[in-house]
């Protein structure tokens, strides 16, 4: 029978708790998503607001905005459509779903089968960017949450999500916009996810 | 890759646990069924076999009715209340489950280790190993315990951040892939296999009473954790299976108990506490050593 000495068995547990500390926290960049990236300088003090279409015939410069401020936005934000930048996006699990609705009735019963764009991002926390280029006629109004776990579903615990979540124009977590409330035209719009923990 | 890394959802993976656990146990039934067949072709299908067999699959269900009514709801509660304090934020993924199996079957290697040199814990876990027969329903024989003590064991996984139903899962793929090595039909697989992998070679010399084979080899998945950590013994003389003192019985109340009765009776029959603790918290092969009687037994006391 083997008596393994007690050298060998303090030796064994402590090699036993590095492997799996090292394999947890391989486990733990096991994401699809890429590395996790802060928001580029430039669009962290980023305020959107509306911005020239570019390929319609009639330009009209806000006030306000400058050609520089435009010109610092990445290619996909300049292109002509809804473009959205979404925030707040707390880590790379999952994926952020993003709904975008054209008609109020849809919206309210967040049905998802009758969306006018709809996306699934991979999660990478921070800031994402997506442009739906067809989004040309608002009104919409947008719904996105945080699919941390893969299931479809924003998990609930009792009436509390328990993943991200938004709608445009929400102000703040509890926020729950009506259509017209939400409604946000095609142009450049940014929304911040929200988390209750 | 992206079948690997793309999210899945807990339940997913909750699904995939049961599916392998229900269909392993109808596929276990088949591999019985030829089993029986080989035996009987070698006429070596006896009445006590038969019985023995019938005995671990009672010891199944007592061990189901005990998890049920006493240790689940420990269980859940322990998981997701350590679920909390997660260390690292590991996403649900096929790569991510793959390696918590992996060191699930490390953690596994500790546990298995602690049942058979704990005496407490050896209580429970020696009706397991008190079959004198070597078959795959030997692998669903129980005791009372069996579903108390990989708890403390496996939640180190839940604390470092894997979810709770990703452990549940591989806790059972290692319990699952130790089941089919219960068999004596096969010999020795390839050396490359027989090097890294557990298998029935190596289980069977787990499961034996020979002297030389006690304490060895408690694997589930991967031999190497005993490679490396020197409890391993290959294969060699035929092996005895069983306990060191047989229990000689297959009354399935004899089966699923006889372990606590022992260890009862060493406690309580103490001559002082000291030796009461060591009969709880000491070595099954520990002796008082102010016995003059004891003192010629040189085996172990399992």
């Amino acid at each position: 029978m083997p008596s393994p000495s007690r050298l060998s068995f303090i030796g064994g547990l402590l090699v036993s708790s590095v492997v799996l500390i090292g394999g947890a926290w391989a486990a733990s960049n096991m994401t699809n998503g890429a590395a996790p990236v802060d928001a580029p300088a430039d669009l962290k003090d980023y305020v959107p607001a509306p911005v020239p279409n570019l390929s319609g015939g009639s330009e009209h410069v806000v006030a306000g905005v400058s050609s520089e401020a435009v010109t610092t936005l990445p290619e996909k934000t300049k292109k002509t459509g809804l473009n959205l930048t979404i925030e707040g996006v707390r880590n790379n699990r999952g994926r952020v779903l993003v709904m975008v609705f054209s008609s109020e009735a849809a919206y309210e019963a967040y049905d998802y089968k009758n969306t006018v764009g709809y996306v699934e991002l991979p999660a990478v926390s921070g800031v994402l960017v997506h442009g739906f280029e067809t989004l040309t006629k608002g009104p919409y109004a947008v719904r996105i949450f945080h699919d941390e776990n893969g299931d479809y579903e924003l998990n609930m615990s009792g009436d509390y999500p328990l993943e991200g979540y938004t709608s445009s124009g929400a102000t703040s977590l509890y926020d729950e916009p009506k259509f017209k409330d939400a409604s946000v035209g095609p142009g450049n719009v940014t929304v911040q996810v929200r988390y209750i923990e | 890759m992206d079948v690997f890394l793309s999210p899945r959802g807990e339940m997913e993976i909750y699904g995939w646990e049961v599916f392998i656990n229900d269909w392993f146990f109808v596929i276990a039934l088949v591999v019985l069924a030829v089993e029986f067949i080989r035996y009987a072709m070698l006429r070596k299908l006896t009445w006590n076999l038969l019985g023995d067999t019938m005995t671990n699959y009672i010891t199944l269900g007592m061990f189901i009715a005990i998890n049920l009514v006493l240790f689940s709801g420990f269980y859940i509660f322990m998981y997701f209340s350590a679920a909390q304090f997660a260390v690292f934020d590991i996403p649900i993924n096929w790569a991510t489950v793959l390696i918590c199996v992996v060191l699930a079957d490390l953690t596994y290697y500790w546990e298995h280790r602690f049942m058979h040199r704990v005496n407490i814990a050896w209580a429970t876990h020696s009706a397991h190993h008190s079959s004198p027969h070597f078959n795959i329903s030997v692998a669903y024989r129980f005791g009372p315990m069996d579903g108390l003590w990989p708890i403390f064991f496996h939640l180190p996984l839940v604390l470092l951040g894997f979810n709770p139903f990703i452990v549940f899962f591989a806790e059972v793929f290692v319990q699952v892939f130790q089941t089919i090595l219960h068999t004596e039909a096969v010999k020795k697989l390839p050396k490359p296999i027989e090097a890294i992998m557990n298998t029935p070679s190596h289980h069977r010399v787990h499961h034996a009473s020979n002297e030389q084979y006690l304490d060895s080899n408690y694997a589930g998945i991967f031999i190497i954790w005993d490679r490396m950590f020197g409890t391993f013994v290959r294969e060699d003389e035929s092996v005895v299976y069983g306990l060191v003192k047989p229990i000689n019985s297959i009354n399935p109340l004899v089966a699923f108990f006889h372990g606590f009765w022992r260890t009862g009776k060493n406690i309580l029959t103490a001559k002082n506490l000291g030796d009461a603790w060591m009969y709880f918290a000491g070595t099954p092969d520990w002796q008082p050593k102010d016995t003059p009687s004891n003192s010629k037994r040189k085996v172990p006391a399992h």
